[in-house]
């Protein structure tokens, strides 16, 4: 008897097995009743450590303001629904109409935020947000629908954005529920009369990125999931020499990730591997690297993105165990001749948590996930940790100090301080200063207090390694801001805080009250109760406020 | 539906039934069966950033199927020692080879009927059936070396296998 025997007798056996009830649903449920579960128990721990600050802040905020004491608990902030809404604030954004679209206010699907120089950026939503004058202002950029607005879906919120952006066009890719996916050039695109289609895909094939190197050169991955091994679907575009027209380049791409150094020049990865191509995707070949053993072996060691700045490559992997990841990076700084290993920062990140890395250049590193960011200088060898504004999904940086976040809405924050304190930033369609509040790396959480009547809070539960923002909603509902002003000599205002003198256990030089100058964005209105703080410390601005 | 749950759901449309399937022939219990494909896909959900990118997530999700199975196989035996063995004896009126083979496979021992659906019907690589079972490759070539024995010494033939079970070879 040959063995082939004995494997369709087992396949038939199998085939005898009754059939199996559920469908994917049912472990999705599952899947994400854990997830919340997780998520719910870590917030529970942090937000009774809020709610205790929060009583003593309201304690002591009471007694010196006179402001009216609310006979129940503080609410406690972000978790517990409240019917005590803050004034409605006067209206701030402008309704923005793009051609061919209908009047928006809102952002959604923001997934990743670019700066091509110091001055251009863009934001990778519905509608793709833009600025031109590093990241002061942003406008909604104007792009046609075209054919692409009959597709079922299309721009709905279940459509998935994917993009990428050169210094004066960016490229996003949107794939409507039915698996149709288009090209949609954005400011100054070759093809203006819009979207432009992808070749028919298969039908559980799902665009999971774009790269671009210049407008004339540009690749769209996606992944087809079947089968036990994924299948990574290549489309290059070529604009130089015709029409703007995605074609199939190769069948067998890098499933998990590209990164293109020039027109020719790439490198992927898919699973444990590292994969190279030097004839602009077509053909890939494996590149032997070190890789760490791994510390769970049903696991296994993955690698999860691929970045290339000039010839400095740098890999971003995860080793988990249990329901914990452990970051490494393999970096090569000669092209991909020789690699070297280095540690993540010493972090507990959640198997589940979304990881964002941004390389600067070959020395200065952002990594940042959930509301932590990490820095290192020295190409991955040190670590130091700073803060980033919950709910980011991408983070960019166009120097060490100067860097951006957007969330899911298209919410933009900015730091000038390398990622010590974040403020929001006004977008066309967001107003600025919208409920972000900061801890300074050192405050310990203990000294961090929630705001009167629980109207937003933040709180390190780290030593300030990382700090948490709880909101109660952006407009019509919104909290004021903790901002620092990027220019010399500026400063950082608050709104409305209380305790600033015992703040972070730290002692306050001064304490004013009064409105930022060169900001009118905020100004002192006394029938919502509003005042602009300045806290001086010895060391520097140290702030914390809100506004009701 | 987003990328993620997208990506997951045809994977899961794609390998569910058959990890399903090939489970219920490796415990002979389509309750525990389900019960572990549906833990090990919950778990695959969890970590579908992870294993979505695998080079193989069905290898991943049997990997943690059959720990599970196993799992609640153990707590069955021990609670009812013989529920298993009573359906054994129902594979016992065939008459064809094919029937012979079936019985011969059920009659396994359940380690031994585990390491050989994983490596013949799952077609996983040693390593991913080693890791499956907990055990060195060089067990689980001789697990499945003697499994094949066995079927052999049941059948009266020799199974012609074209790989190297040895232990010792790699």
């Amino acid at each position: 008897m040959h063995i082939d025997e004995l494997r369709e007798t087992l396949a038939e056996m199998a085939a005898e097995q009754p059939a199996p009830g559920a469908g994917a649903e049912s472990a999705v449920a599952r899947g994400r009743g854990r997830v919340l579960r997780r998520q719910l128990s870590v917030a529970v721990l942090v937000l009774a450590v809020v709610g205790v600050a929060a009583g003593f802040a309201v304690n002591r905020h009471d007694a010196r303001r006179g402001v009216e004491v609310s006979p129940t608990p503080t609410p406690t902030p972000g978790l517990t629904p409240t019917t005590a809404k803050a004034p409605a604030p006067p209206p701030i954004s402008t309704p923005v109409t793009t051609p061919g679209r209908t009047t928006q206010t809102r952002v959604t699907g923001a997934s990743r935020i670019i700066f091509t120089s110091a001055t251009e950026g863009w934001v990778c939503a519905d509608p793709v947000l833009h600025t031109a004058d590093g990241g002061h202002t942003w406008q909604a950029a104007s792009w046609e629908q075209g054919a692409a607005a009959t597709q079922p879906g299309f721009l709905s919120a279940s459509a998935t954005l994917t993009c990428a952006a050169v210094p004066t066009d960016a490229y996003m890719v949107v794939q409507s529920p039915s698996g149709a996916a288009f090209v949609v050039p954005v400011q100054g695109g070759s093809d203006p009369t819009g979207p432009v289609a992808l070749p028919a895909l298969p039908a559980d094939a799902v665009v999971t990125q774009v790269d671009f190197v210049d407008r004339d050169h540009g690749w769209i991955l996606a992944s087809a999931a079947h089968g036990s091994t994924g299948q990574g679907l290549l489309y290059r575009t070529r604009t130089a020499t015709g029409p703007f027209d995605p074609r199939l380049v190769s069948s067998a791409a890098p499933v998990g990730g590209i990164a293109f150094a020039d027109a020719e020049q790439g490198w992927g990865i898919a699973g444990g591997k590292v994969e190279r191509t030097t004839d602009g995707g077509a053909t890939w070949h494996t590149v032997a690297v070190p890789s760490p053993a791994p510390f769970a072996p049903e696991l296994g060691v993955v690698l999860d993105h691929v970045t290339v700045r000039g010839a400095t490559i740098v890999i971003e992997g995860d080793n988990p165990s249990g329901s914990l990841s452990h970051t490494f990076f393999l970096v090569s700084a000669d092209g991909g001749v020789t690699w070297t290993e280095h540690s993540g920062p010493p972090a507990t990140i959640g198997t589940t948590e979304t990881t964002m890395l941004e390389v600067i250049d070959a020395d200065h590193w952002r990594f940042a996930f959930g509301s932590s960011m990490w820095v290192t200088d020295d190409g991955g060898s040190t670590w130091a940790a700073r803060g980033l504004p919950p709910g980011s999904v991408s983070i960019a940086f166009t120097d060490a100090r100067k860097g951006w976040a957007t969330d899911e809405r298209g919410h933009v924050t900015a730091t000038v301080d390398g990622g010590r304190t974040w403020y929001p930033v006004a977008t066309a369609t967001q107003p600025g200063y919208s409920g972000l509040a900061v801890v300074p790396t050192g405050c310990p959480a203990q000294s961090v207090t929630a705001p009167p009547r629980g109207e937003g809070a933040t709180e390190a539960a780290d030593a300030a390694r990382t700090f948490l923002l709880q909101e109660r909603g952006w407009i019509g509902e919104r909290v004021d801001a903790v901002y620092p002003v990027d220019k010399p000599g500026g400063q950082f205002g608050v709104v409305f805080s209380t305790n600033v003198p015992q703040f972070c256990g730290a002692k306050v030089a001064a304490l004013s009250y009064g409105v930022e100058a060169g900001n009118p964005s905020i100004t002192q209105d006394s029938s919502r109760s509003t005042a602009l703080v300045v806290a001086h410390f010895a060391d520097g601005w140290k702030v914390w406020g809100f506004y009701r | 539906m987003g990328n993620r749950a997208a990506s997951f759901a045809a994977f899961y449309d794609d390998s569910y039934p058959s990890v399903c399937r090939a489970l219920g022939v490796a415990f002979r219990d389509p309750q525990i069966a389900e019960e572990a494909a549906q833990e090990a896909f919950t778990r695959a959900y969890v970590y579908w950033r992870r294993v979505g990118r695998m080079e193989r997530p069905a290898g991943w999700v049997y990997v943690v199927a059959v720990r599970h199975a196993s799992r609640t196989a153990r707590r069955r035996v021990d609670a009812v020692p013989s529920a298993v063995e009573a359906q054994a004896v129902d594979f016992a009126d065939g008459v064809v080879e094919r029937e012979a083979l079936r019985l011969a496979i059920a009659r396994l021992p359940e380690r031994q009927r585990v390491a050989i659906v994983l490596r013949y019907l799952a077609d996983l690589p040693l390593t991913d059936v080693a890791a499956a079972m907990g055990c060195a490759v060089g067990t689980v070539k001789s697990t499945v070396h003697a499994a094949v024995a066995r079927l052999e010494a049941d059948l009266g033939e020799e199974i012609e296998v074209n790989e190297e079970l040895s232990p010792d070879a790699y």
